[in-house]
This record gives structure tokens, sequence and C-alpha cells, in this order.
């Protein structure tokens, strides 16, 4: 306010001076004789521009930059204001550019990009085998390596390890539910650098003593989701899977743990394994093998360093645990025993970046084509734009002229203009933020009902900020730059005499039709890539899963978590069977150990051998197996294509033989075309323990996208966390309650888990291909509007250019039918060219796309026919309206008009 | 219109600020004033026009060498008067003896031989 009334003082003494000048050299002139309009004129004359006197003059007042800035944002404001159509489009292909990209930005940012939230996390580095001696396929490292790598003080700071897993039933305050948790060696938290937000972390002493230590640390999300924030549970005694556990600690907001994707509820000591996982030793894990490991690297110690040490000491570590029985080993063995090496990788990013399935390999692909994708929109929306700011030049070309000839530099009319761009930009960056924010939570939502959940600590911090407002200056420099110089390159008099009769249009009608042409272009190419995941995904929904997933819901449970054992579990899993068939509603029901598209596989069997024949050739593989209870081929809509299915009687454990079922590619792969049936396997050399009395139809187990693999069905009331299906009349959804109270009444105390309908169970396994549709069809469908109201922006406005010519034709016998077509013609030539280009981009791009198509071919033809019909029929449309305005020219107005 | 310009010479750089400060020597004087004064003393060689003396005459009060007061002109008209201040004085003698050093080496290189026949 004081600078502006400063300003107005400034501005009238300036008026004063430059009146009083003139004054006196009008008196002056006078007493040398001129008349005093000729003394008048003349000193006028001799002063110059006063605008432009004025104008130079407030330039030496020193504040003037801001001055002029808050000028022209007050201008640029009121001509957006004055021109509400253009800045509502404008601003609203803006807002969903900028957002898109900013969301999607973030998601990778926090994905594949940042650094773990923990102290310096560039000295981290994680244990990988360099060379591994054949015969090893152990991936992990032995404990006695892992001990002496965490005895050894000189090199690094600390070494870990941790296993994710498993599900875990909480009970506090009487309430029972699952919660996902990690478990940690003790110098987990150390070699991180994470402190305790709250109480203490896990330290070496809490992780000495099997079972010694029930300590665990919860994570900030379960402590505000299950705690409300209390800062009282510190100290507080909860149940897991029945045994007291203390909570000494509460970890900061920003950790998630060392893999990016996952979200445990919280960690416990390794030494507390037996407690937290029902069933697992600390001695199996001692033999599977610790894996992965991570080390804290000491200052000023380079990798080179630290894996010449680890990997002496792994050699040294393998020579003693096979001791005297090397002399026995051949000289290679022995020489393969002595050459493995250990590899350190940085892990600041933290896990995940190699070979684990999970947020960074899973969605990465998808974010990177949905990287692509925004970045196109943005693309097309800045055509979009600077398209329409032409023909807004065009209709300022007036008003930009007299303000050239008013002695306005053109350096300064382009600021001005740009001004107008980085108010447009500005604005469209503030509301694409806030529609990142929505689409942030959107994509998060989707990316945790997958599957397998991914987690992300997502915040619009930043570098999302810095990453809008550089999107958002980009924005503004590649839409308003080139109409800005355009517009002011103005030949003088015949702008000011008729702007619409003036050559000058053509110049910029070429600008703007090549904008068009690339708006087409750029939104053809988006269609046809939504169009092919479109049409994966529905290729995926047709197929022919093996199963039918309607009207089937899925329970899980695990009753080892409130203290069941081996045959207690077996019964009470019988019992739960018997007492679900009585739900009203029910046709039958059953359950499996490995649920329909869960992930949950246990692949290592060891080796097949089929009683009586060779293994076939290739590369050996190994079956899947499937522990099933009965009814459940009939439960889940499998069709036994030969032989039997599993009666009573082959659940009895008495019976020595036991009956198997194979599926269609089993079958292929060991017998061909002969028939299976009476055929007996095993893993023991023999081959023999398992008769085979029936084949399935090959169903997706694991995935919808892979062929089915060999896969037996054993018949079997398996002692472990079991899923199991109910098949329904109707709705699924609606026996939920009646299944909670069904197993209420056998144990009240049983937590059930996943409970979903299988229908679900199929979307959420197609939870990348279900984004990546999704939200291609969106931008997709946003570019083919954007280049529509483009195309319609083009030929309005070549239309009002030529409305006298128009008029000419019409009065010399044109039909209405002739001037459409005219029109037509124009916007179809522009289409078909745009066509052209993104027909032959999108050819040589989609292949790029491959691995994330099903069914279709990079170039499909249902896609590249129909999109291009698709775009030309919206293009069409968009010509009509100015089409039918040029037939109803009335050529007497038109062509007196000028 | 161009022949009115062609007996002027341009004004170097800087020199514009020198001709004020000397021009404003001897009083104060106003804008009119200083571009006629200027205008007569180089015998209407150098025209001063406003577009050049007015941002001049801002620099140079924004420098501080010279302080402006509104006034009443020898024409009896309101009219805004600058002088030197006490920095312009000193500014003016300094840019005085640049000017002339500047003025001998330009002499010297144009008209070598009477500098010889001097040394």
């Amino acid at each position: 306010m004081k600078l502006f009334r400063w300003r107005r003082r400034k501005e009238e003494e300036l008026d004063a001076e430059i009146q009083s000048y003139l004054d006196e050299a009008i008196s002056d002139r006078m007493e040398r004789g001129e008349t005093a309009e000729q003394a008048r004129a003349n000193a006028l004359i001799e002063f110059g521009n006063v605008g432009l006197v004025k104008e130079v003059a407030r330039e030496m007042w020193g504040c003037g930059l801001l001055e002029r800035l808050g000028q022209d944002l007050r201008f640029g404001l009121r001509m957006l204001w004055k021109d509400k159509g253009f800045t509502a489009i404008a601003l609203l292909s803006l807002a969903l550019g900028i957002g898109a990209n900013t969301a999607i930005f973030s998601i990778i940012d926090a994905a594949l990009i940042k650094t773990l939230p923990v102290k310096n996390p560039e000295r981290l580095v994680s244990l990988e085998r360099g060379d591994v001696p054949p015969g090893s396929s152990r991936d992990g490292f032995s404990h006695a390596f892992f001990e002496k790598a965490r005895m050894q003080q000189e090199l690094l700071a600390g070494v870990c390890a941790f296993w994710t897993g498993p599900r875990v039933n909480v009970a506090l305050d009487g309430q029972a539910e699952v919660a996902s948790a990690q478990r940690v060696t003790g110098g987990f938290f150390a070699v991180l650098g994470v402190n305790a937000l709250l109480g203490r972390t896990i330290t070496e002493e809490d992780d000495k003593v099997p079972g010694a230590h029930p300590v665990v640390v919860i994570s900030h999300h379960y402590w505000r989701r299950r705690f409300a924030s209390d800062p009282a549970v510190v100290g507080k005694t909860i149940l897991l899977n029945g045994h007291p556990f203390t909570i000494i600690g509460v970890t900061p907001p920003e950790f998630f743990g060392a893999i990016v994707g996952e979200a445990p509820d919280f960690w416990a000591p390794m030494m507390m394994t037996e407690q937290i996982s029902p069933g697992d030793s600390i001695k199996g894990y001692y033999r599977m093998g610790f894996s992965p490991m991570l080390a804290r690297l000491k200052p000023d110690v380079s990798e080179q360093q630290a894996s010449t040490l680890l990997t002496e000491l792994l050699r040294q570590t393998a020579l003693e645990e096979v001791g005297i029985e090397i002399e026995l080993w051949s000289p290679e063995r022995q020489q393969a025993l002595r050459r493995q090496s250990i590899a350190l990788i940085p892990a600041s990013r933290g896990f995940a970046a190699f070979g684990f399935p999970t947020a960074r390999t899973r969605f990465s692909e998808a974010l990177r084509i949905l990287m692509a994708v925004v970045g196109l929109i943005l693309l097309i929306a800045c055509a979009n734009i600077a398209n329409l700011s032409l023909a807004r030049a065009t209709a300022r070309q007036k008003e930009i002229a007299v303000r050239l000839a008013l002695g306005a530099s053109r350096f300064r009319l382009i600021r001005q203009l740009l001004t107008e761009s980085l108010l447009l930009a500005g604005l469209g960056g503030a509301l694409g933020l806030a529609l990142a924010w929505w689409g942030i939570s959107f994509l998060l939502a989707l990316m945790a009902s997958g599957r397998t959940p991914v987690y992300l600590n997502v915040t619009l911090d930043a570098r999302a900020l810095m990453f809008t407002a550089a999107a958002s200056v980009l924005a503004c420099i590649l839409f308003g730059l080139v109409p800005a110089w355009r517009a002011t390159d103005v030949g003088l008099t015949p702008a000011l005499k008729d702007s619409s009769r003036s050559a000058e249009g053509g110049a910029r009608l070429t600008a703007g039709k090549s904008l068009v042409v690339m708006q087409v272009a750029l939104s053809l190419s988006l269609l046809i890539i939504a169009g092919l995941f479109v049409r994966s995904l529905g290729k995926l929904y047709m197929l022919d899963a093996g199963f039918k997933k309607e009207n089937v819901l899925l329970v899980s449970t695990d009753p080892r978590m409130i203290g069941y054992q081996g045959k207690q579990v077996s019964a009470l899993y019988q019992r739960l069977l018997e007492r679900f068939k009585t739900i009203p509603g029910v046709r039958s029901a059953s359950l499996g150990w490995a649920g329909l598209l869960s992930e949950n596989w246990i692949k290592n069997l060891g080796t097949l051998h089929v009683q009586g024949r060779p293994a076939p050739p290739g590369s050996p593989r190994r079956p899947q197996l499937v522990g099933v209870g009965p009814d459940y081929f009939e439960t889940v809509g499998m069709t036994i294509l030969r032989g039997r299915s599993f009666t009573a009687r082959d659940f009895d454990r008495g019976s020595g033989q036991k009956a198997v079922i194979v599926n269609e590619a089993f079958a292929r792969y060991y017998f061909g075309e002969e028939d299976p049936i009476g055929q007996r396997f095993g893993y023991n050399e023999a081959g023999d323990g398992q008769e085979i009395v029936g084949v399935v139809k090959d169903a997706k187990h694991s995935s919808l996208r892979e062929p089915a693999q060999p896969t037996w069905y054993g018949a079997a009331f398996r002692q472990e966390a079991t899923t199991f299906q109910l098949r329904t009349a109707a709705d699924p959804i609606r026996i939920i309650a009646a299944v909670r109270q069904a197993a209420r009444e056998i144990d009240g105390a049983l937590p059930l888990y996943n409970i979903k309908t299988l229908a679900r169970q199929v979307d959420e396994s197609l939870a990348q291909e279900r984004l990546i549709s999704a939200l291609s069809s969106f931008f997709g469908l946003l570019s083919l509007s954007l280049a529509g109201i483009g195309l319609y922006g083009i030929l309005a406005y070549a239309v009002s250019r030529r409305t006298r010519e128009i008029g000419i034709r019409i009065s010399l016998g044109a039909q209405p039918g002739a001037v459409l077509r005219m029109v037509l013609r124009q916007g179809l030539i522009l289409t078909l060219l745009g066509v052209g280009i993104g027909l032959a981009a999108s050819f040589a791009a989609t292949r790029l796309l491959e691995s994330q198509l099903f069914g279709v071919t990079p170039t499909d033809p249902v896609t590249f026919v129909g999109a291009p019909i698709l775009l030309l029929t919206v293009a069409l449309l968009a010509g009509l309206v100015p089409a039918r305005r040029a037939t109803n020219v009335d050529p007497l107005i038109a062509i007196r008009q000028e | 219109m161009k022949a009115r310009y062609q007996n002027r010479i341009e004004l170097l750089q800087g020199t514009l600020d020198l001709l004020i400060l000397q021009t404003l020597q001897w009083g104060a004087r106003h804008g009119y004033g200083i571009a006629q004064a200027i205008r007569a003393g180089s015998g209407d060689v150098l025209r001063v026009d406003a577009g050049s003396l007015y941002p001049a005459l801002y620099r140079l009060e924004r420098k501080k060498w010279i302080k402006s007061e509104w006034a009443v002109s020898d024409k009896n008209q309101k009219v805004k008067a600058y002088s030197l201040t006490a920095a312009g004085k000193k500014k003016l003698v300094e840019e005085r003896s640049n000017w002339e050093r500047l003025s001998a080496a330009m002499a010297g290189i144009l008209y070598p031989s009477e500098k010889e026949s001097e040394a």
C-alpha cells in the first residue's frame, strides 16, 4: 500500500514535470515569434513520445521491475478474466496435465528414486553372492558366516538380517486381529540408524537367547491405527499368537522398513521366531540361510575393502564348515569352494532393487509407462493452449499493434504476454497440485489393493513441489513463447487498418495448423496405447482361467496362531467345513492349502520321478503341489477331464497308496499323449507313493498371464494356514456374517482374514493391468477431447477469417453443401495428417509395451483401425459446428462488412 | 525529418551525465533549462531529447549527485529544479579530469604530428 502511494506521487510528479517542460518550451517558442498553436505542435514534436519518455523515466525509479511485474500480473488477470472460456479450458487441461505428472512422479520418486529415511543411507550395502559354487543352490549366508561378519569390528559398523512375515494374530484388550510382522536380528535398527520415536528399538541384547526377550517395536502407522497414537503405549503387553509381548518402542512415521513397498506393523527379534511364526524354528532359519543381509560400512571404508574382507571370511567359514571332509571332494569342487565371493550392492534405496517381488519390480514397469503417458498428456495440453493462444493473439492483434505504435517495445509486450502464460501455468500448477493430492491417494489405494499389497510412503514434499513448479514453467515456455513471439510480429499499418483483411493470418494459421496436427498425432498415440491395454485387460478377463470365479467366497485362517497343533488343526478344519456347509445359501464348501491366484506356493519339493519312466527331455520342471479338501474341484468349478475326483476314502490317512489328481499340463509334460490314469510317481528314486486317479482341466493358480504350470493335487487336511472356499447360490458377500458366526461357534478366538470373493481375488491379481488400462483410457479420452477442441478452434478461426470469401462464393452460387464440404475437408486434411504421423509413431513405439500386453500384439489391428476411426469421428464432429456456421454466412453482410 | 538530425552528434556513453553535472555547476536549473543550456552551449550541435534527459536526471538523483525541489521559474511556472549535491560536485571534478585525460589521449592518437613537434 505504501509502495502504491509512493508510486502515485512519483507518477504525479512526473506528469507535472513533463507538463512544465512543455510549457517552458512553448513559451520559449512563442517568445521567438511562433504562434501559440505552432509553438505547441513543435514543442510536442521536439519532445517526442510522451508515453515512451515516461516509460524510460520510470525505469530509473528503482523498484520498477517489481512494479511492472505487478502491473503485468494485474493486466494478465484482467485479460484472463475477460476470456473465461479460454481460461477455463486452459486451466482444466493444464491442471489435469500437471496434476497427473506430479502424482505419477511422486509415486515413482517414492518407489524408485528416494533413499531410505535413515542415517547416511549411502553407507548401507547389501551382501550378495558373487561366484556360487556349483551344486549349492542356497542363496542365503550361513549362520556361522553371519556371526563372523557381525563380530568383526574393523571395516563394518554393523551387520543385520531380516525376514518378512508371517501374519500374526494380535490380541489386545480382548480384541483379535491379524497384523504383519518382520523378524530382525539385533543389529537391524542400529545398522539402519533408525531411532525410536517413543521408547527404544530392538538391540543385540534382545536377540541373544531363543524365546527370552518377548519384545516388539511397532510401526508409526500401526501405533496410530491400533493405539490411537497413545503415548503410553510403551510398556504395554500384547498377545501375539497367544504369547505375551511387551511393546518397547514406536518407529518414526517415515520409516517403513528396509523393503520399499512393504509396511510391517511391527518388528520382533529373530530369536522370538518360534513364538511369532508357529511351526518355525530358528534352527530352520540357520539351515535356510540369512538373506537378505545388510551391512553398514564404517566411514572412509570403500566397498572394495569391505568386499575383500567379507569374501575372505566367507571362504574361511565354508572351509571350516566342510572340515576334514574336503579331502574327499573332487579338485574342481574344492576350487569352487575356495573361489566363492561376495559382492556388495549399494542399498541406500533399500531392498527390492534385486529380484524382490516388491514395489520396485511389481509396479515399476507400469509406472514408467504411465509417466510417459502423462508426459504426452502435458504436451498435448500445452499444444492445445498454444493453439488457443494463437487464435486469441490474432483477436488481440489490434490491441497489440496500438501498443507497439504507442512506443511499447516488442520485448516489453512479449514479457506481458509471457506473464499471462506464467499466470496460467501458475494457476494450473496450483490446481494440478490439488489434483495430484487426490490422484496419489487414488493410486496408492489401487496399489495397496493388489494381491500382494504395495505400501509406499508418498507425500507431496519439496521434491514434488519442485517437480510441479518445473513442469509448470516448462509448460508455460512451451505454450507461451511461440504465440507471444508471433503475436508481436505485427506489420503495423495493415494491422491497424483492419485485422481481418491482413495477410499476416496466413503464417499464424500455419503455426496453428501444425500444432493441431501434432495434437492429433499425440492423442492418436495415446488412444492406441489405451486401446492396447484395454484389450489386454479384456482378454485377461475373458480368459478361461479353469475355474468359475462367480459366487465363491474365500476365507483364510490359521488356528496355529491360537495354539492349535498337529492333528488338532486338521480336526478343527473338518469341523469348520461341516459347519460351513450348513449355512443357508452355501451350495458346497472346501478348503485348499494354496488359494487360487494367491501366490502361496511351495515349489521346491525336489525331483519328481515317474515310475518306470526316464525324466522328460529338456531342463527339468518342478511341478506345483496343491493340497485340497473334499469337493474342491466342484466348489471352485474345475472340470475333471478323465478319471475321478477325490472321495472320502482318499482323505483317510490310513490307506497306503495316495490317490492324486494331476492337471493337463502335468499329464502332457510327463506322459505326452498317453493316459496318465493309474500311473505312479513320487519324490523317491522308485517313483512310487502317489497314484494318479484323475486329470483335471488346467487352471491358472499363480497368475492369469502365465500358462498353467504342471500341478498335482493331493487330498489332505493340511496342518497349516488354509483358505476355505464356499460356493453360494447368490451373492457371496451376504453370507460373510453367517460365516463369522459359524466360526465363532466353534472357536471364538479363531482369526479369520482375507475374507473376499473369488471374483475380487481375480481383480486383485490384475491390479497393475487395471491401473494401467483405467488411467491410459482416461488420459486417452482426455487427449481426444483436447484434440477435438483444438480442431474446432482452428476451423472456427479459419471460417471467421474467410467470411468474406465464403460470402462471395455463396453469392456466386456455391451450394451450402459445397461450403460445408470445403470447411470439413480442411479439418479432415489436418486430422489425416496427424493420424498418419500418429500411426507411424505408434507403430514404431508400441513394441516397448509388449511385456505389458496380453493376448494382443503391439500392432493389434483392431486397435490400430479403431483408434483412428474414433479420432476421425470426433474430428468430423468438431468440424461440423464451424462448417455449419460457414453455410449460414449471409453474403450481403459478409461482403459489406469491409 | 532526417535532415534535422544530420548535424547532431551522438553523445558518448556517460557523457550526458557529465554535461548535466557541468550545466548545474552554476546553480539550479529545471529539465527544460538543462536541455536548452546544453543545446546553446554546444552551438546547436548537441541536442538532448527528453527521453534521454529524464532517465539521466533520475539516475543521477538516485546516486545522490543531484537533488531536486519544486520552484517557480523565471516565466512564473511551477517547475522542478535540480541542483548539485556535495557528492555531485566532487563527481563533477572527477569526471572532468577523466574527460580531459580522455580527450588528450584522443587528440594524441588523432593528431600525432602535433604531439611529436611538442616533444
